[in-house]
């Protein structure tokens, strides 16, 4: 015990003198396993926080029986999972949509729906006697009525009868009592599973039980006047039943049993399966991130091992020198392993302390800056087991890599001058310089890689940190436009960064247009209107024009040009070649001509958007938050992108009655006569909001500040994935350029008495340099050039060429245009799957850039360390 | 006399790129407890190789080395360590000193490493004759030739080892200090009884020696 005691403290005298290698190793241990803990923590918080995000947002049930029935209450209420259940009863529509469908619902909850949390007041109170009625405000606006609290409120319910498409009319006047916050968003999010459940309407108006009850008794007592013809008879039409829904939170312990349990109770009774919260989007997200912070959690381990091993590799051979002359002096194979024990112990300990630290700050930090969360706090969670493993292997590994100094020390003769032998050493130092150099591309490759994939920049982030203060501003009911004069009020608002305008004219006429083709019935088209103010909102850039080689602003803004955005994937197809697109803008009488540009734009997917994210700024935001509000209805919808004096001579164009008929806006049906104008203010902080909202109350008009839609939640969950993404990034580039640089340094050490020989018999310190540099820019180079190569390949990016390349071949019978284009593309990288990374030349060369100027930094300073003291001092080196 | 330490038909070989190289072809001697021995013999005679064979630093291709009748080629890796700190002090052409320590823990590793603390009164009559008592807080880098020559000793006495090795132990410095060096060993070792066996290119040494063993070709001649 005391000759333990005895080694304990030998390591510590070594590790003191020996302070500065320590010192390093111990910044590299600690930082290294730090960012490792860090990504790992990153994920686990952003699951919890993304959860309670959910959660907050979208209610706190994650079952949901979307078509059920009374009986199940009771076999509900048995089970002994059940947490909580909630019940709504959808008894009819507030309105029907031009197919008689989709049109918001009326009905009632029971207080343990209400006690789920996801239904809230905006004011007033709950109904609570017959007569007594609380909407959601847009419901209210939507049917015209008025939202005087106290007032009477009347309205016709359609209850559906077993035919579709046919419903019984029942008018009913209400006090209405209070104004629901909106919440229809939240049944969407619980449509991960059946489609069918995504149809299920949300009641935006709540009445008592007894009046619902008369209201579907006296549609039980008029639907048997109606019919209606099927296979050639007249059939009489009987009431649907009452559409129950239960919302459940069962105990998470008991998950399994309860699935296995609702799913055979729901297939015996021959209905829909339930839908679970686990198969939701906000899964996708998390698996997503999950994704992302494990490869980055793997890749940082590999990166810290490969850095260890090379930061031992450099000091192996004085190390198992060291380590020979205690074994000449007796000291057994034991004490040996003790010793390096210690001293690794010694350094490893207070890094894990000072990783975890730092790891919990800068996750803490990370996620305070860059996540926005709603209301809810961002967790920050400690994933113990992760940690304890993460551990476990990053110990495993410094300690493999140390003992590989103590083999190479019982291999080392203890004779004459101790040290590893000639030949052992020179395969040492070209380990080490390939470590270097593999090093080098890791951090080229990484850098590459994060760049090209995080899309975000400062200013998006902190956009979207504020993004509660988005707003839609938009005209009561579907009277009137927005005063122009607003427009500019709300741009003087201090901390509103833009004011994008839309005039809708979202009309039917292409729907119907197209309802002339069999394959396109449902299809309705929105048709955005850019003020020509906001062109430079819009398309603040010229990668338009990169991407659209017959694009011209000019013609754009004078009215020439069309952009038309379609659905489907989100290949481009430009220039004069239109095809698909194009025959429809034909039907729709748009005067085509040359110039006109045709883009296919996907819908849906977040990485759609992603080819039009330049400069930090989304040129498509609104055309894709529309869209993919639009597919709340299950259609699919065509958008088309042009300036306002085009438009009016397209409107001009346009058969009398056609044009303003039937409007989508925000996934809701609006029968507007004319166009509206809406605005999307952006408000750096939150205060603007209530300026704003003072504003639009003075004009008369309506907002939604604070109100999230889908597509901002997308950007919030989308912009997580990004972060860990960017982070993990950074944490690698980070090890390894710390790994890089004691690496060099270290080598620099070895060198010095061999570069004191060279220059004892001549070499000058400039032309040492100067060879140093040569050679580690020739090193960089052939670094820089392997990791383009794995993340062009990686990326696909070489796809369009081949693509290119077919197309020359089956178009033109040679390769004579290939060329140029792939000319054209390096000049400009401005196509490609490169290009819907966000990639363009300073994409790559700004990465590679900064890695450059590390490496060569690192080079010089090592250069300074090999030259630094005078010469004789150098030439005794023992090194 | 009694034999301290006996190697019996030792020899060793090296395999090289070229082929085998003979460094020792069965040299067999025994050597008496408290007498100086030099080794002498033109460079790559098998000299030093037979004192690393003798200390225990290396192990012979064939033979027995036996310390008071004990064959301690056999010995594991441990036991041979423990058996050299106990046993056998070495003083290298190199000196060998470990750069991370000061001279004081240099010189009383050996003790350290076997779990005993340095009789201080020895410690400082070591020191005192070799002259190191004012460099005990030096470290390696910062001594001369001569005084880390000079640690090395020191080192190798202070655990009272019964047989000290030497090799070359003035080949890096010059002839005064050697001098002065070689009668700082030679006196500490006659003064504890402990047997002293040099490798030596310096005749003038090897006058000195009790005994002088001439090899060449591996062979004591």
């Amino acid at each position: 015990m005391e000759m333990n005691g005895e080694l304990f403290k030998l390591s510590v005298r070594a590790l003191k003198r020996r302070w500065r290698q320590a010192v390093l190793l111990f910044a590299v241990l600690s930082f290294s396993f730090g960012f490792a803990v860090m990504t790992i923590m990153i994920n686990g918080s952003m699951e919890a926080t993304n959860r309670a995000y959910a959660e907050a947002k979208y209610g706190r049930y994650d079952i949901l029986i979307p078509y059920g029935v009374p009986e199940d209450r009771e076999w509900l209420e048995s089970r002994e999972w059940l947490l909580k259940l909630g019940t709504t009863v959808s008894y009819g529509r507030l309105a029907l949509d031009k197919d008689g469908r989709n049109g918001p619902s009326i009905g009632t909850v029971d207080q343990g729906f209400i006690e789920l949390g996801h239904l809230e007041l905006e004011s007033g109170r709950w109904p609570e006697y017959p007569g007594e009625i609380a909407m959601e405000e847009s419901k209210l606006d939507m049917l015209k009525l008025d939202k005087t609290l106290g007032g009477t409120v009347e309205f016709t319910i359609y209850v559906p009868t077993n035919h579709r498409g046919l419903y019984v009319p029942v008018q009913r006047s209400f006090k209405l009592v209070g104004i629901i916050r909106e919440y229809a968003d939240g049944w969407n999010y619980l449509s991960g599973g059946p489609r069918a459940a995504s149809r299920t309407p949300a009641s935006g108006a709540i009445i008592t039980e007894q009046d619902a009850q008369s209201v579907y008794a006296e549609a039980g007592e008029s639907v048997g006047q109606i019919t209606y013809e099927e296979n050639g008879e007249t059939v009489t039409a009987t009431l649907s039943p009452l559409l129950y829904q239960y919302h459940i939170i069962r105990d998470k312990d008991m998950s399994r049993q309860a699935r296995d349990e609702l799913q055979g109770y729901m297939k015996k009774a021959g209905r829909l399966g339930p839908t679970f919260n686990d198969d939701s989007n906000i899964q996708s997200i998390i698996g997503r991130s999950a994704e992302a912070t494990s490869y980055y959690s793997t890749l940082i381990l590999i990166v810290t091992a490969l850095g260890v091993i090379c930061i031992y590799l450099l000091r192996v051979r004085s190390e198992a020198a060291s380590l020979a002359r205690f074994r000449s002096l007796g000291l057994t194979k034991r004490q040996l392993l003790l010793m390096v024990f210690y001293e690794t112990v010694i350094i490893a300990l207070p890094a894990f302390v000072v990783g975890v630290g730092l790891a919990a700050g800068g996750t803490a930090l990370a996620l305070e800056l860059t996540v926005y969360a709603g209301s809810v706090p961002v967790r920050v969670t400690f994933p113990w087991k992760k940690l304890m493993i993460a551990a476990l292997l990053w110990l495993v590994t410094v300690v493999a890599v140390r003992l590989a100094a103590v083999f190479v020390s019982l291999r080392t003769p203890l004779t004459g001058r101790i040290g590893a032998p000639g030949r052992r050493a020179w395969l040492i130092r070209r380990l080490n310089r390939a470590l270097i150099w593999t090093l080098t591309v890791a951090v080229c490759y990484t850098a590459l890689l994060t760049f090209s994939h995080s899309r975000i920049y400062l200013y998006d982030l902190f956009y979207t940190k504020e993004a509660a203060t988005n707003a839609t501003v938009s005209p009561k009911g579907d009277e009137g436009t927005v005063p122009a004069n607003t427009v500019d009020r709300l741009r003087l608002v201090e901390g509103v960064k833009n004011v994008w305008g839309i005039r809708y004219f979202v009309t039917d006429v292409m729907g119907k247009a197209l309802e002339e083709r069999d394959e396109y019935t449902r299809q309705t088209a929105p048709v955005y209107v850019i003020d020509d103010a906001d062109l430079e909102y819009l398309i603040p850039f010229d990668d338009l024009e990169l991407i659209c080689d017959s694009f011209s602003r000019e013609e754009f803004i004078a009215g020439d040009s069309v952009l038309a955005v379609s659905d489907s994937n989100f290949t481009l197809s430009f220039g004069n070649d239109l095809d698909f697109d194009i025959i429809n803008s034909r039907e729709l009488l748009f005067p085509v001509g040359d110039g006109v540009i045709t883009a296919r734009v996907g819908y849906g997917g977040k990485f759609g958007r992603a080819v039009y994210n330049t400069q930090g700024r989304d040129i498509y935001d609104l055309p894709y938050y529309d869209i993919n509000d639009g597919e709340f209805s299950g259609d699919h919808l065509w958008g088309i992108l042009c300036s306002e004096s085009f438009f009016e001579r397209f409107l001009s164009s346009m058969p009398e009655g056609q044009a303003l008929d039937g409007v989508w806006t925000a996934g809701e049906r609006h029968d507007y006569n004319k166009a509206v104008m809406t605005f999307y203010p952006g408000a750096t902080y939150l205060g603007a909001a209530e300026e704003i909202n003072w504003i639009v109350d003075e004009a008369g008009l309506r907002s939604n500040i604070g109100n999230l839609s889908s597509a901002e939640s997308y950007r919030r969950d989308f912009n997580q994935v990004e972060i860990q993404f960017l982070a993990g990034g950074l944490c690698v580039m980070f090890i390894i350029f710390i790994v890089i640089f004691s690496a060099m340094a270290l080598e620099a050490e070895r060198e010095r008495r061999s570069a004191g020989i060279m220059e004892a018999i001549g070499l000058s310190k400039s032309r040492r340099y100067l060879k140093r540099l040569r050679s580690t820019l020739k090193s960089f180079l052939s670094a820089a050039a392997v990791s383009m190569v794995m993340i062009i390949i990686k990326e696909d990016f070489y796809r369009p060429y081949l693509e290119w390349l077919e197309e020359d071949f089956r178009y033109n019978g040679r390769l004579r245009t290939l060329s140029e284009r792939i000319l054209d593309e390096l000049l400009s990288c401005a196509y490609g799957n490169w290009y819907q990374y966000g990639g363009t030349f300073w994409r790559f060369a700004i990465p590679l850039g900064i890695c450059f100027a590390v490496i060569l930094a690192a080079s010089v300073f090592a250069g300074g360390r090999v030259t630094r003291g005078n010469l004789t001092d150098r030439l005794r080196d023992e090194q | 006399m009694d034999i301290i330490l006996s190697a019996k038909d030792v020899t060793r070989t090296y395999k090289v790129s070229s082929g085998q190289v003979e460094a020792l072809r069965g040299v067999s001697y025994d050597f008496e407890n408290g007498l100086f021995y030099a080794v002498i013999g033109r460079s790559g005679s098998g000299k030093s190789t037979l004192l690393h064979i003798l200390s225990g630093l290396d192990r012979p291709t064939s033979g027995s080395v036996e310390v008071n009748g004990t064959d301690f080629t056999r010995y594991s890796d441990t036991k041979m360590a423990i058996f050299r700190r106990r046993h056998m002090g070495f003083v290298f052409q190199q000196y060998n000193l470990l750069d991370d320590y000061n001279v004081l823990t240099n010189i009383t590793m050996p003790l350290t490493l076997d779990g005993r603390r340095a009789d201080q009164d020895y410690l400082q009559e070591v020191t005192g004759m070799l002259g190191l008592s004012d460099k005990l807080a030096k470290y390696p880098s910062e001594l001369s030739g001569g005084e880390q020559q000079r640690c090395a000793i020191a080192r190798s006495v202070l655990a009272k080892p019964h047989i000290i090795f030497a090799d070359e132990p003035t080949g890096n410095l010059d002839k005064k200090v050697g001098e002065d060096t070689m009668g700082l060993l030679r006196d500490s070792a006659r003064r504890f009884g402990q047997t002293l066996i040099v490798v030596t290119h310096d005749l003038d040494i090897a006058r000195k020696a009790d005994q002088v063993i001439h090899i060449e070709d591996g062979k004591i001649i």
